[in-house]
């Protein structure tokens, strides 16, 4: 009987122990064992820093991430470019599933997003291509360079559902947006974009136009949510702090970028904030959002050093990523990513934000968040 | 309250007061980059979010830097993310416009920005925007 009551409490034990454990299961995986590369000049390496949209996730937890390496040496042509983007599909638990890769032009101009319907969405410097996620190519679409342009000439904001995609299409008074759809990139719409905006989310019907302040008052920053080639139908203004925003759905905002601190807001109001360190954290401007709006994912910066007389940069000492729930604020995951970026840096969380997926200098972490977890403090104001 | 309303009204003030230099710096980055990338100077200028005056320089966002919707990709990383006058700190993806380069013409560039850029700043270096 004593032995019984030992082995029963030694079970109920480690099921204690354990508990905690399986709440934010991580796999790891090296990109090097297919095929990455740190980038070796400095200048590949800047380049590299400035890609984004390198990671997506799907509704099953499946992980499709991107690199770039330089395959090709000697002289470098446009139909057969000296770079090439490498495009890899995991499985949740970290096995390969699929791999392929495609030419480009330059390190950061690339982007992979997982479809609704089993497809990727690439873009691969001037080429936006459909694949299957067997990597069979389904169809492909020019994105020809405005040249002199010294913006950003394309940039691809997909919609939560992931059947279709917002394309922004710089060409000075010219510019427009697109939606097109997924499944074979035909527009279903198309109209001019003042391009003095910058676009910078994008929910079911509307998207988010970003402006900063004018002459007479430069930290004055305002964001105008209006129907996707429709008609305006909000905007909301602040002064300082956040540095951008980003649509939670079709009526709510998220607030952050550039500072310590995260808000959403809905009707007007800011409904909860969350905030860091003054001193040494920086929330990056890019947040995460589940399709069902429910799970937000945004990525804090920790900086140290430097001077403030001297104009001298502090220097980044590490990056977690903190995901919340959308409507109160509860903090139910923070995630230190680990290698520090030096290099390619990149987060996406999947459709429902159940999972959360990082990419950090060729390293791939997937992450099972419980979105009901309460082992971690939330402190919404 | 009435603490709140006196800073907010302080704030104001002084912003007041440092918009006009902090959009002489604001047109001026965008000459500098849109020398550089080609870029066209309106543009750039209506995406350079002014964000904090900082040792002596007003320091914009480039466009949302996950975005990056301003191309700096002309940005030399062995000199510090510079070329020219134009100034990237890396780290927390801020870019202003400096009066010299110390990477170029030594040793004047760099006399130059000590002096001139640490030394004394480019604007109102005694208000603390941030």
């Amino acid at each position: 009987m004593g032995k019984r009551d030992a082995a029963t409490r030694c079970l109920i034990y480690l099921t204690l122990v354990c508990i905690p454990a399986s709440a934010q299961e991580r796999v790891r995986v090296d990109l090097r064992g297919w095929g990455y590369k740190s980038p070796q000049s400095d200048a590949s390496r800047f380049q590299t820093q400035l890609s984004y949209q390198i990671i997506s996730v799907a509704p099953n937890g499946e992980v499709v991430v991107g690199f770039v390496t330089r395959d090709r040496t000697g002289l470098a042509t446009r139909e057969l470019p000296s770079l090439s983007l490498h495009v890899l599909r995991f499985a949740k638990d970290g096995k390969l599933l699929s791999q392929g890769s495609v030419p480009t032009q330059n390190w950061y101009a690339n982007a992979v997003f997982y479809g609704s319907n089993n497809t990727l969405l690439i873009r691969a410097g001037t080429k936006l291509y459909l694949f299957s996620v067997n990597m069979e190519q389904l169809a492909e679409k020019e994105l020809p360079p405005t040249p002199d342009s010294g913006m950003i000439d394309w940039i691809i904001r997909p919609l939560p559902d992931r059947d279709a995609f917002l394309l922004y299409h710089y060409r000075r008074a010219d510019t427009s947006i697109a939606l097109l759809r997924w499944s074979d990139l035909k527009p279903t719409k198309e109209c001019a974009y003042n391009p003095y905006d910058e676009l910078l989310s994008v929910s079911k019907r509307n998207l988010l136009s970003f402006r900063p302040g004018g002459a007479k008052d430069p930290l004055g920053r305002t964001a105008e949510v209006s129907e996707i080639c429709g008609s305006s139908r909000f905007a909301y203004s602040w002064r300082g702090d956040a540095t951008s925003a980003a649509l939670l759905d079709d009526d709510s905002l998220i607030l952050a970028g550039g500072r310590s601190s995260v808000s959403v807001v809905a009707d007007g109001k800011v409904r909860w904030t969350d905030a860091f360190d003054r001193k040494s954290d920086v929330i990056s401007s890019h947040v995460e959002v589940s399709a069902d709006s429910q799970m937000i994912a945004i990525a804090v910066e920790k900086f140290a050093g430097g001077s403030q007389f001297l104009d001298i940069s502090q220097k980044l000492k590490g990056v977690r990523i903190a995901v919340y729930q959308a409507k109160n604020g509860k903090k139910i995951s923070e995630s230190v990513v680990n290698p520090s970026p030096t290099d390619g840096f990149d987060y996406a969380l999947s459709p429902n934000g159940d999972v959360l997926a990082i990419v950090s200098d060729g390293f791939v972490e997937i992450l099972s968040l419980n979105k009901q977890s309460t082992d971690l403090e939330s402190r919404p104001r | 309250m009435g603490l709140q309303r006196l800073n907010r009204l302080l704030k104001n003030s002084i912003c007041a007061v440092v918009a006009a230099p902090i959009d002489r710096d604001r047109w001026n980055l965008a000459k500098a980059i849109a020398a550089k990338n080609g870029g066209d100077v309106d543009t750039i200028y209506s995406q350079l979010l002014y964000v904090m005056t900082k040792g002596g320089n007003a320091d914009f966002q480039p466009g949302n830097p996950q975005v990056g919707f301003i191309d700096l990709s002309f940005l030399d990383p062995k000199h510090d993310y510079r070329s020219g006058n134009v100034h990237l700190h890396y780290e927390d993806g801020l870019v202003h416009l400096d009066s010299f380069n110390p990477f170029s013409n030594f040793p004047i560039g760099a006399l130059g920005h000590l002096i001139v850029d640490l030394g004394m700043g480019n604007i109102n270096s005694s208000v603390p925007m941030n």
